[in-house]
């Protein structure tokens, strides 16, 4: 298709058309003789132009869309669609009784009704039937549905229930009488006190949805309810979590009928408004539109069209000269600092709000632009500070709180004496008295349990625990459980040998010994709970990964005081563990609920706070043990802990005395870079801003990088231009997983979700309509095309059976033929399944055996002869080097190698491997070293021996000179003014 | 505080250009557009052709008629009438083209109908394309293209719903479809592979 050309070529061509219909027929070639002025390219476009404007088309005629067969087809379709029942008052929606109708939402129509059980009334959300076959519009529906089940505040409207009759989905929520901002707004600005006590409210509601991990998106007047009761409550957590915005095209307009435009333009943020990656800076961005207009009465940015408002939100500086001249100073400082445009520079967390409030509130005085800042007294400024409460040292504490002076809790840097095992896990355990620590320490290529007691220096090596990893105590600290060997140990300290309890293999992810004997591991790196009686017995299966909605492991698990649940993290296919989850699990009835978003390895110690790690810090909530929910937004303990966003691995023990005993570490950013790393270990970062890449694919021919930038949930398909740095969006609402390229380099194949099933969808590499290619109840993933283009190899992830690799044949234009038929599919999970550059080929992995990944080669098509083990020690992600030779990345370490293939004999054979890194590899991977491949993503420039890689967050595991710290009685010395219960 | 759907509330916030407001309007004029067509399926027996010209019409006179709405309302519905059957259309385009090219199941022998609405709707969607693209350019020849082609309007009626001379609305149909013809047509051809 031809493109329109643009702007200004535009206008000056239809302002030539337009002179050229102004004259009569006949004059007109001569005019546009003279108007060309000899350029013949011009006059020939407007020439076919003119004849265009002139000839009755038979198709683009009025009223063609509907006087054709398509739409005759439409409108049968619309005729047999069955009837949008808006309800009257007397009808049920499940258990409630509908009284009455509160308006449309954004998305369907909402009811007042009845809960006739408690006598209460409450709101209910259904969604229109225009949008149920909208895969966009049932995600964002059921986003708001988890991000309000996680929220629990009384500035937040509660979500009661989700309910699902006859197929249909309705939100139960709290039902809020009372105007809305927007509607109080109306009728003026609001004094500075009527608004502090909003604004205070307001923040109160975001710092609780932040803390949990959610961020609005849509925060404007009208999702601000004032109750009758004085009580403010934020609503519409629709858009929370979802896909970020576009930009706006035209009047207040959608675009398609599945893709509208997200978020409301006057308060939308200049990231919002460019399509960047939407964060908790976004709500406060809008928090200071809503501060702005509460003041002034007028809005912040203005324009008659959504293009007008967005660009003056890109562009202008509000007129902080609207707001009345009595409006307190530490308020038009808020609202400054609130609407930043660089997100860097804004306000960073909501809480931050509060101090200016407090202020604002304490000392009206007049706003005066010179005014220099009150001061703040120390107090005062450590409570605005950010909510980080660091250690204190024993001697030269930082003055924290006025109040009288305490006993500083004593930090001690633990020297272990030898050299500590490096590996993700920590390599120590504390007794729950505090008192002892077993520390993993390193022994040649192995390791082995050491005992120390903390007011000793000696370390005692404890017999027969070989190559003994993650260890923890029993209860009574008698005894310590560890995993060797492909084994769970348990030993008594006092004396004796090491008693193997259950089989585990050789990935085991923690293990946590409860009050009643009963052990829980985490049993491998793709599995869920499971459970042993420390007497030995059994190894049972605990937890189930819910593969509907991609868990994809559970493990860290910790059995908490009682003995009667266990706290776990959950991880999602295709994120890090800093978009992990934390739940605690019912061990009388199974039931599962998630206690914290964003959260990896949960600990309690049975009292205080439940503590956690993301992204390299160590957070603490307050946490109630009798419903076993956190009641207070967390907050940063400390800043630097061991971490690995990898597996979720924190170096960190709590004993139920209030002990702490960590590794240091660096906290990681989860943006990252894009780079080449070529076999001397060179690496080349490519220009541009970090942002959350994952999964990079290179193009055919190496000119252009498809990549998924954002997290989990929320990311989107982009194409980077490797020349000139472009980056283009390809996907908006879509999520779409591991793309690939189709041989001809035009279009992307990836999977996402399409309504309650998932499909492989091919799209124009340059953006516009995807087309599905398959579609399946089960989770699907393209992972190689055959170099002809007419074959897609994909994962399938079956019920029963795990993951299975299959065939797709395909026609001209990707057009799909026949049924895909199975490639590589038995009960273990074979995956990533990448056919060589010859066709001939298909490299793959499988765990068949003993659960660990490893890579074989079998020929295409299937003949029956068999597959060739490539890897022994475990590898993961093979690639095609040459149509002989294939790499791989050796796991745990991400080692990338080459094993060339042979044939003799009509079998397939492989040769001695070799390493990646070419002269001197040691040297080389160290040089590399923040640039080796990982676990979230990389891909192979095979023509020009180099490995695109995103650069791994900082490594955390930095020695440092002390190593472990300790801290005594750190539990009791977490300030409670930081943890307020609600 | 209950309170009824009123169109005119929704068209008054939708001309002010408040977010939102179409959202919502969309699917009361989907409903509209449903109980339309039932009805006149009904009529015509189920078997003759539907009068699909006559879709919008009805559908803006039910609407219309609720509310009592002033000349610029009504005006303002019309268009937005267009705007969701191009939308409508559109949407429908779009789940057409992705069953013809997906789902990996053996054809299944198509009547000529639906043969024929498998081919537009592939064409629709280009035209939805390039119409986007002209939209950038010129928002009101796009306004007259979903009126008249999408909605089927006459000049008349396009005039009256855009706010512009009887005059204009010739000019811009015909500018409009020069500009369109040139993105699908114009220059040589190129097939997707």
């Amino acid at each position: 298709m031809r493109e329109l050309p643009d702007r200004d070529e535009w206008a000056v061509l239809d302002g030539l058309l337009d002179a050229a219909l102004d004259r009569p027929p006949a004059e007109r070639a001569a005019f546009l003789e003279a108007a060309c002025a000899g350029n013949e390219e011009t006059r020939r476009r407007l020439e076919r132009l003119l004849a265009w404007a002139e000839e009755e088309d038979g198709r683009l005629a009025p009223s063609g869309a509907v006087a054709g067969p398509l739409f005759a087809q439409v409108a049968r379709s619309l005729a047999d669609a069955p009837a949008e029942d808006v309800l009257a008052p007397g009808d049920s929606i499940g258990p409630y009784r509908v009284v009455g109708s509160l308006g449309s939402g954004g998305m369907g129509h909402v009811y007042r009704a009845l809960d006739p059980q408690l006598g209460r009334e409450v709101a209910i959300k259904a969604l229109a039937r225009a949008f149920h076959d909208d895969a966009a519009s049932l995600r964002r529906f059921e986003r708001e549905a988890r991000a309000l089940a996680a929220l629990n505040h009384p500035g937040i409207a509660t979500l009661f229930e989700l309910l699902e009759v006859e197929g249909r989905p309705y939100l139960v929520l709290e039902l809020v009488e009372g105007e809305t901002l927007a509607e109080r707004l109306e009728r003026g600005p609001m004094g500075a006190v009527e608004a502090v006590e909003a604004a205070r409210q307001i923040v109160d509601a975001l710092a609780e949805a932040h803390g949990k991990g959610i961020v609005h998106r849509d925060l404007k007047p009208s999702n601000v309810k004032l109750g009758e009761d004085g009580r403010v409550k934020v609503l519409d957590f629709g858009l929370a979590k979802t896909a970020p915005v576009s930009g706006g095209n035209g009047a207040g307009t959608a675009t398609t009928l599945s893709g509208t435009i997200l978020g409301t333009a006057p308060y939308m943020s200049p990231e919002q408004a460019r399509g960047l990656q939407t964060d908790r800076r976004t709500d406060i961005w809008a928090f200071g539109c809503l501060l702005y207009e509460m003041l002034s009465g007028t809005r912040a940015f203005e324009g008659r069209t959504v293009s007008d408002i967005l660009a003056s939100v890109l562009r202008d500086e509000p007129d902080f000269g609207r707001l009345p001249p009595a409006t307190p100073a530490a308020l038009v400082r808020l609202a400054r600092r609130c609407l930043k445009k660089d997100p860097k520079e804004r306000l960073q967390d909501v809480a931050d709000a509060r101090a200016d409030l407090e202020e604002a509130v304490a000392a009206p005085g007049r706003r005066d632009g010179r005014a220099r800042p009150p001061a703040r007294p120390a107090v005062r400024r450590a409570l605005a500070a950010s909510a980080v409460v660091a250690i204190v040292l024993a001697a030269g504490a930082v003055a924290r709180r006025s109040g009288p002076a305490r006993v500083e809790p004593v930090r001690l840097g633990l020297d272990p004496g030898e050299p500590l095992d490096e590996s993700f896990a920590a390599p120590f355990a504390l007794s729950p008295d505090g008192r002892t620590v077993v520390l993993v320490a390193r022994e040649g290529t192995s390791t082995r349990l050491l005992l120390r007691r903390l007011d000793q220096f000696d370390s005692h090596p404890l017999a027969g625990t070989e190559g003994a990893r993650q260890p923890f105590f029993s209860p009574d600290g008698s005894s310590v459980a560890y995993f060797a060997d492909r084994k769970l140990w348990r030993l008594p300290l006092a004396g004796g040998s090491p008693v193997a309890l259950a089989e585990v293999g050789n990935n085991p992810r923690g293990g946590s010994w409860g009050a009643d004997g009963a052990i829980v591991v985490g049993l491998s790196q793709t599995s869920g709970l499971h459970r042993v009686r420390a007497d030995g017995g059994p190894l049972e299966p605990l937890t189930k990964l819910d593969l509907a909605t991609g868990e994809s492991s559970h493990r860290w698990p910790q059995v908490l005081p009682g003995g009667r649940h266990v706290l776990f993290s959950v991880l999602t296919e295709g994120s890090s563990w800093d978009d992990a989850v934390l739940e605690v699990l019912s061990l009388e009835d199974g039931a599962r609920r998630v206690v914290q978003r964003e959260a990896a390895f949960g600990l309690w110690a049975g009292r205080g706070p439940l503590l956690y790690a993301h992204a390299g810090r160590l957070y603490a909530a307050s946490f109630d043990p009798v419903r076993l929910v956190t009641t207070s937004a967390p907050e940063v303990v400390l800043e630097g802990v061991a971490y690995s966003p990898r597996n979720g691995g924190t170096k960190v023990a709590l004993s139920a005395s209030g002990t702490l005993l960590y590794a240091a570490g660096r906290p990681t950013s989860l943006e990252n870079h894009l780079a080449w790393v070529d076999t001397a270990g060179r690496a080349t970062r490519l220009p541009g801003v970090p942002r959350r890449f994952r999964e990079p694919k290179l193009s055919p021919n190496g000119g252009r990088l498809a990549v998924r930038i954002g997290g989990a949930d929320d990311a989107e398909l982009w194409t980077l231009d490797l020349a000139t740095g472009t980056l283009a969006r390809v996907t908006t609402g879509l999520s779409p997983r591991r793309p690939i390229w189709s041989p001809d380099g035009t279009r992307l194949v990836a999977g996402a979700r399409s309504g309650a099933r998932w499909a492989l969808f091919a799209m124009p590499a340059a953006g516009g309509d995807g087309a599905v290619l398959y579609e399946s109840a089960n989770r699907v993933y393209p992972t190689s095309f055959a170099p002809d283009g007419r074959v897609l190899v994909f994962q399938e992830q079956r019920p029963g059976q795990g993951w299975d690799l299959r065939a797709l044949a395909l026609g001209d234009g990707l057009r799909p033929e026949g049924e895909p038929r199975d490639l590589a599919a038995g009960p273990a999970n074979e995956t990533n399944g990448v056919v060589s550059p010859d066709g001939r080929l298909l490299a793959f992995e499988t765990d068949e055996l003993d659960a660990v990944v490893q890579v074989y080669v079998s020929r295409l098509p299937a003949d029956g002869s068999g597959k060739v083990q490539l890897t022994r020690e475990g590898g993961r992600f093979p690639r095609w080097w040459s149509a002989g030779e294939v790499l791989y990345l050796q796991t745990p370490e991400w080692e990338p190698r080459r094993v060339p293939l042979r044939e003799k004999g009509g079998r397939i054979l492989a040769d001695e491997e070799v390493p990646f890194w070419t002269e001197e590899p040691a040297a080389a991977r160290a040089r590399a070293s923040l640039f080796i491949p990982n676990y979230l993503g990389f891909d192979l420039d095979a023509g020009r021996r180099r490995l695109l890689v995103l650069e791994q967050p900082a490594p955390s595991e930095t020695p440092s000179p002390s190593g472990l710290r300790v801290v005594l009685g750190w539990l009791d010395e977490l300030p409670e003014r930081g943890l307020r219960k609600d | 505080m209950a309170e009824p759907i009123s169109v005119t509330a929704l068209l008054r916030a939708h001309a002010a250009g408040e977010e939102g407001a179409f959202d919502r309007l969309l699917p009361l004029v989907y409903e509209e557009l449903r109980k339309v067509a039932r009805r006149q399926l009904r009529r015509g027996g189920g078997a003759g052709p539907l009068v699909t010209t006559e879709l919008v019409h009805e559908a803006y006179l039910r609407l219309a008629g609720q509310d009592g709405l002033r000349l610029e309302d009504r005006r303002h519905l019309l268009a937005v009438s267009a705007l969701a059957m191009r939308q409508i259309v559109v949407g429908q385009a779009r789940a057409r083209y992705a069953l013809k090219r997906g789902a990996g199941v053996p054809p299944v022998p198509l009547d000529e109908e639906a043969t024929a609405a498998a081919a537009d709707a592939e064409w629709l969607l280009d035209l939805d394309r390039a119409l986007e693209r002209l939209r950038d350019h010129d928002e009101k020849l796009a306004a007259i293209v979903d009126c008249r082609y999408f909605a089927g309007m006459s000049e008349e009626e396009t005039s009256e719903a855009l706010g512009l001379s009887l005059r204009s609305t010739q000019r811009g149909w015909m500018k409009a479809r020069a500009w369109l013809r040139s993105a699908l047509e114009g220059g040589t051809p190129e097939k997707a592979p």
